[in-house]
């Protein structure tokens, strides 16, 4: 039967179909095959898979980070990021590295703060005489931290498949997010110094006063959001809540940057991002039901002991197959696919659930800048022009730092255990 | 006649999503509007609503939806075209059939048993607001229907070849 079930998988997945539907097909097809059971469970489960309090949390940073794109921010922000850095060699990428960052506690999204920054920063580092593809690569590798650094959409995805926390999983990609912005601009000053790009024009103090002052709302954003979940004042789904809230203030009213006509596009927008992964999400969950029903994990997890148990060595293997899956599949659909398989196993090999977390979200976001096919590649490619073949030639640099990451913290569970377990006293 | 059904199919499909759209667009400003305000209940004012955390999940599974229908005609709902990308023209056309006649299936079976469990929640009633579960439930048929009609108006494009999916 299980063959059965994963033969039901493949194809459906080759023959194109939305994954969603794919998930959902093959538990259809799985019921249909066991005959004895009514096919109302595929409701049933669905329905149960979309409708959850930790879910809202979902539309609330989508229609956040909408806002806060809709409202002119990133160019404040980047703003901001060039006056603090553009005096050190490779200032401009470094600036586009830490927007990357600030954009990414504000975002969810690794296409969202690609794209925010990327079209702000990169017409600037070419303009200032970076290659266009070194650049480009850059931007495209930081913006990785979007789903890292929190909030993230893929955590809040994996936390409600694996019943997780969602809050401790947030928090646990802080030092993993914060590591990945660090190397790279080690990377990109020793780019820069090899290469003499040029210095920034050292700016007035005027400037500089009125640029810090301007950023000051965005940056308070990402203190009231991370700030909110550790201090224990909000559920991740409250702290959404109050970043719409914050978000519509300070981009309407501060800001002035959202025009009342605009508001349908923007919840228009939001919306449909949100229905993509909902979708997922619910008919996942027939397919989970199937899963554990069949004992797919405990399967593997037999599978695996043939080959060691140490919960390194499993989470290499995790790793090495996640890559593989993250290149042709993008990161929400791939977790609504793992995590179901994956999160059980956490357990019996004594891994922290949220280590676990950390390395699949890590593992999966790295897929979206793995050529030949990538989103955060094709923005990138959109915005700054240049071509997919030029950029996958300029990317494996950063991507292998992206990559030493994600090693450091597969062996070093404490990367991203530590933060969680000093907020969250229950873990 | 065909072409024909095609073209009604457009415009009926046109105007559903409009509407749907617009579902969307006061769903997402709702769940924008109750949660922030469940959290100042709690925090500033010292009470919780009862119903808000209740009324925000059901709105949420009628955004997923409506959505989901909204999104597929624009590519929202991705699928992994990989392996089709590397046939020719003509067998990537009778792959992308098949996708479709599986999408039908799948969805025409939420579509009906999704009716089914409606009916068999009318008479149960939601803690908190004490309304039918039907209305939430409803969702799942109405969306899976709406991107039913969506994917035949797919289906049909590509037999009459007007369009290379």
């Amino acid at each position: 039967m299980l063959a059965a079930f994963l033969i039901a998988f493949l194809v459906l997945l080759v023959l194109g179909i939305p994954i969603a539907l794919a998930l959902g097909g093959t538990a259809l097809a799985y019921l249909l095959l066991k005959g004895d059971l009514s096919l109302t469970l595929m409701v049933q489960t669905t329905f149960a898979g979309m409708a959850s309090f930790p879910l809202l949390a979902i539309p609330l940073f989508m229609l956040a980070g909408a806002l806060m794109n809709e409202s002119g921010i990133t160019g404040d922000l980047v703003r901001f990021a060039r006056l603090l850095l553009g005096r050190v060699s490779g200032g401009l990428g470094l600036a586009t590295i830490l927007a990357c960052a600030i954009f990414a506690a504000i975002s969810g999204s690794a296409v969202a703060t690609a794209v925010a920054v990327g079209s702000v920063m990169l017409p600037a580092m070419k303009e200032a005489g970076y290659e266009e593809e070194v650049a480009a690569a850059a931007t495209a590798t930081a913006s990785c931290m979007g789903p890292i650094i929190p909030p993230s959409i893929p955590f809040i995805i994996y936390g409600v498949i694996a019943n997780v926390s969602i809050g401790a999983l947030f928090l646990s990609g802080i030092i993993p997010g914060v590591l990945l912005g660090t190397v790279l601009m080690v990377y990109m000053f020793w780019v820069a110094r090899r290469r003499r790009y040029p210095l920034e024009e050292r700016p007035g103090w005027r400037e500089v006063l009125v640029g810090t002052w301007r950023a000051v709302p965005a940056l308070l954003m990402p203190l009231i959001i991370i700030g909110g979940i550790m201090g224990g004042f909000f559920t991740p789904t409250e702290a959404g809540g109050i970043a719409v809230a914050y978000a519509f203030v300070v981009g309407g009213i501060i800001y002035r940057g959202i025009k009342l006509a605009r508001l349908p596009a923007v919840l228009l927008t939001a919306g449909l991002e949100t229905a993509m992964v909902m979708l997922l999400l619910g008919l996942s969950e027939p397919f989970a039901w199937v899963v554990a029903v069949e004992q797919l994990p405990q399967k593997l997890l037999s599978a695996l002991m043939v080959v060691g148990n140490h919960p390194t060595l499993v989470l290499l293997l995790i790793s090495a197959a996640l890559i593989l899956i993250g290149i042709p599949l993008e990161t929400a659909p791939a977790l609504a696919i793992v995590t179901p398989v994956l999160a059980p196993l956490a357990d019996r090999l004594g891994i922290d659930p949220l280590q676990l977390g950390a390395v699949v979200v890590f593992n999966l976001v790295l897929g979206l800048i793995t050529p030949p096919v990538g989103a955060v590649l094709f923005s990138v490619c959109g915005i700054s022009g240049i071509s997919l073949e030029r950029l996958s030639r300029a990317i494996w640099l950063p991507f292998l730092i992206g990559l030493a990451v994600l090693l450091l913290i597969t062996f070093f569970p404490s990367l991203t255990t530590t933060v969680p377990k000093m907020f969250f006293k229950a873990l | 006649m065909v072409p024909a059904a095609l073209a009604f199919l457009k415009k009926i499909n046109g105007t559903l999503l409009r509407l749907a759209g617009w579902g969307v667009i006061l769903g997402m400003a709702a769940v924008g509007v109750i949660i922030p305000y469940e959290v100042a209940g709690r925090h500033f004012l010292g009470a919780m609503p009862p119903w808000s955390g209740e009324l925000a999940i059901f709105i949420l599974a009628w955004i997923s939806m409506l959505g989901a229908a909204v999104g597929l005609p624009r590519g929202y709902q991705i699928g992994m075209t990989f392996f089709l990308d590397l046939l020719p023209a003509a067998p990537r056309r009778f792959v992308r059939f098949l996708g479709f006649a599986a999408s039908l299936f799948i969805l025409g079976v939420l579509v009906v048993y999704g009716f089914d469990q409606v009916l068999v929640n009318v008479r149960q009633v939601s803690p908190a607001m004490k309304i039918s579960m039907a209305l939430p439930y409803l969702a799942v048929p109405v969306g899976a229907l709406l991107m039913w009609l969506v994917t035949l108006e797919q289906t049909l494009a590509l037999l009459l070849g007007g369009e290379d999916l």
